[in-house]
């Protein structure tokens, strides 16, 4: 097979490239390409010709499957020379439909053409950018430009009034490219063909178009698909890319066989319009100014775009971190909150249990007037008494025994610490003040509250016993509050008993270890003992069984005892009686 | 200071006190001898009640008698005094009204309360004496 190239021989159009492409990839048996050149941009003149068609006919008549003529200049000069290869199939492969020559209609030949619309280029200009005021027109300087150039400047005389053109031709490359790097604002390039500059230098197919793209500020136009992802805006582009591979479909398809007389010419439809992402996006142009149907291509994805479900993933992630930390922040801000309050409730509490554990002392003191007044009555006449005997001695016959006067005096001082002690306990248990743990004997503790309510007792009637093991630890606790819980279950003690025979009235007091840590303080009546559901009941407070009963002694009693981190509670006596245990911590040596 | 009885007493007479405690009946006892009276202590009922019908009994002339003591209380003491003609005074720290009206009503002389003026004692002690004893 010849292939036989408009341009070049080095380098091959894009057309060529993919017609070569196509038929390594769509052909699977091997084919002996030849490469041959009607160098179009450089040799146009007949002299040239003429060695060309001898060195082909000499070369290749009589040897060729298959000629493939590449563009109009190649497929010009096949149809100028129609015997040049006998019988032998033409495939044409990328023929402007209007410029297919007479010559070309041979039976042997069939061909792929497109339409080409050079004004279909302006109007994609002026559609994309309205506001264009000077269109610039670069071509080559090869024959085959100067012809496309000429066809255009006719063609575009429709766009007089609209647009300004500017036609940069047959200049060199660095001339084009230093004029285009010139524009400004309100100017776009519009590129025709670049295939020889104005010096006669032949350039790479893509050659023109990177040039100047390096250094144009301007959008810059073309007429190819291959140029696309190159540099150019986009539009409805000149399929030379498919030209090749279609042509290179026909090809195949002879050399399997089919006569190429029976193939009929392929006429590719219009390509939908194909635009560069990069192009648009660079130089402001909205895609709805694009015409419909339009493809964009090397659209560059955002990085929203290209990462999305990784950056949703990562926000709903840092979301979620985020509402796990203030979650966890305020979490711990309410609990220190919470702690806080807490503190400041338990000091409440202790400040009002002390307030109360106060209050309720006061009022069993309160209740208990009568029998501190027989307390303190007891010595009180004893002093009065002693006193006035004294005197009636004295002035009955002068001082006549100083033995009976010392005793009496003596009883007096006696009486008086008597008397002074009785109101030094009731003060004692007045005294308003917080838990104040110290090392303390638990014995004499209780023992004072029995002095305290001695009276009480003899008044109900009531024999009262303190049992203490001798050499007990000291405990540690509150004296004031321990000897109230004391006092309050010693005279419920005494009220538990009130209904007994005077002769069984008994109430019997035990100070003594509970374990290693603890003392046990243990209260005993003979009374009736509690109802086996109230065992526990008597403890809630404003629970009572007395008429004139606050309901509050054991309920703070246990408190108190509690607060102490001992223990309060009640058993029924196997006998008969309740018996109340209260434990304190021992303090620590 | 009322009368010299204590200088001039034709008989010794005995007054009997009894209360539990120790400290009081020392300072009556005291009392009722710097009025010239004898008097005998007893920290009980049960106690002054052996003293009555012990081998060598008392003979009391009066009895003082505490109202609150543990064991036998005096309103109790004074039912098992009750026949004797003992003239009892009570005297209580702790006055209360239902046990006075229960005394006297019982036949007590007075009931004094602790603590009292050796005046208002030596008056009521005489008050009760001036009866004559049951023959």
């Amino acid at each position: 097979m010849l292939v036989l190239e408009s341009f070049g021989p080095s380098p091959v159009t894009a057309g060529s490239a993919a017609f070569r492409a196509t038929l390594e990839r769509e052909y699977d048996r091997p084919v002996d390409v030849h490469h041959a050149t009607v160098d179009a941009a450089r040799f146009a003149d007949p002299a040239h010709e003429a060695q060309l068609v001898d060195f082909l006919k000499s070369r290749y008549q009589g040897k060729l499957d298959l000629v493939a003529p590449m563009l109009s200049p190649a497929a010009e000069f096949m149809s100028r020379h129609p015997d040049l290869f006998g019988d032998t199939p033409v495939v044409v492969a990328g023929i402007s439909l209007r410029r297919i020559p007479p010559g070309l209609d041979t039976p042997a030949t069939t061909y792929v053409a497109a339409r080409g619309d050079p004004a279909g280029h302006i109007e994609n200009v002026l559609r994309l950018l309205p506001d264009t005021r000077r269109i610039v027109m670069v071509f080559g300087a090869s024959k085959f430009e100067r012809f496309s150039s000429a066809l255009a400047r006719k063609q575009f005389q429709q766009f007089a009034g609209r647009v300004d053109f500017d036609w940069l031709e047959g200049l060199s490359m660095d001339e084009t490219s230093a004029r285009v790097a010139a524009l400004s604002q309100g100017s776009v390039v519009v590129l025709a063909n670049l295939v020889a500059d104005g010096t006669g230098l032949a350039l790479d197919k893509d050659e023109g178009v990177r040039r100047l793209y390096a250094v144009a500020k301007v959008p810059i136009f073309g007429y190819f698909e291959s140029s696309l992802g190159k540099g150019i805006v986009g539009g409805r582009l000149y399929p030379d890319v498919t030209l090749g591979v279609e042509g290179a479909r026909l090809a195949i398809r002879i050399l399997k066989g089919e006569a190429s007389n029976k193939i009929t010419p392929v006429v590719l439809e219009e390509n939908a319009p194909v635009y560069d992402w990069r192009e648009l996006h660079r130089f402001g142009i909205p895609e709805d100014r694009l015409p419909p149907g339009s493809e964009v291509r090397y659209r560059q994805l955002t990085v929203w775009e290209a990462y999305r479900w990784h950056i949703a993933a990562a926000i709903a992630l840092l979301l979620l971190q985020a509402v796990l930390i203030s979650g966890l922040i305020l979490q711990a801000a309410r609990r220190r909150r919470l702690e806080a309050e807490r503190k400041r409730t338990e000091a409440e509490l202790l400040h009002t249990r002390a307030e109360l554990a106060h209050m309720t002392r006061v009022f069993t003191l309160g209740e208990l007037s009568a029998s501190l007044a027989h307390e303190l009555n007891q010595p009180l006449t004893a002093i009065l008494s002693n006193a006035q005997a004294a005197q009636r001695f004295i002035s009955a016959g002068g001082v006549t025994d100083l033995q009976e006067v010392s005793e009496i005096l003596g009883d007096i001082v006696e009486d008086n610490k008597r008397a002074g002690e009785v109101i030094r306990r009731v003060r004692s248990l007045v005294k308003k003040e917080g838990l104040d743990a110290e090392p303390l004997d638990m014995a004499r503790a209780v023992r004072e509250v029995v002095l305290l309510l001695h009276s009480d007792a003899v008044l109900r009637n009531v024999s009262v016993s303190l049992e203490a093991e001798p050499a007990l630890p000291a405990v540690l606790g509150d004296r004031i509050q321990l000897q109230q819980v004391t006092l309050n279950l010693l005279l419920n003690a005494f009220d538990a008993v009130k209904e007994s025979n005077a002769s069984e009235r008994a109430v019997v007091l035990k100070v003594e270890p509970d374990g290693k840590d603890m003392l046990k303080v243990a209260v005993s009546d003979s009374g009736h003992g509690l109802a086996g559901d109230c065992v526990d009941q008597v403890f809630d407070a404003f629970y009572t069984t007395k008429p004139n009963g606050l309901g509050m002694g054991l309920s703070i009693s246990r408190s108190i005892v509690e607060a102490h981190r001992g223990r309060l509670w009640a058993e029924n006596n196997p006998g008969r009686g309740t018996t109340f245990f209260f434990t304190v911590p021992v303090a620590p040596q | 200071m009322p009368g010299a009885p204590a200088t001039t007493p034709r008989k010794q007479l005995i007054i009997a006190i009894v209360d539990d405690d120790a400290s009081v009946c020392r300072a009556l006892e005291r009392l009722v001898r710097s009025l010239g009276f004898e008097g005998a202590t007893f920290s009980g009922g049960q106690h002054f009640l052996d003293a009555l019908s012990g081998p060598v009994p008392i003979l009391p002339d009066c009895a003082v008698l505490d109202i609150h003591m543990p064991g036998m209380t005096g309103i109790e003491l004074q039912q098992r005094l009750a026949g004797t003609g003992l003239p009892i005074v009570f005297i209580t720290a702790h006055d209360d009204p239902v046990l006075r009206k229960q005394a006297l009503t019982a036949g007590a002389k007075a009931f004094l309360r602790k603590p009292f003026d050796d005046e208002l004692f030596v008056e009521t002690l005489y008050a009760a004496l001036s009866r004559p004893r049951d023959p």
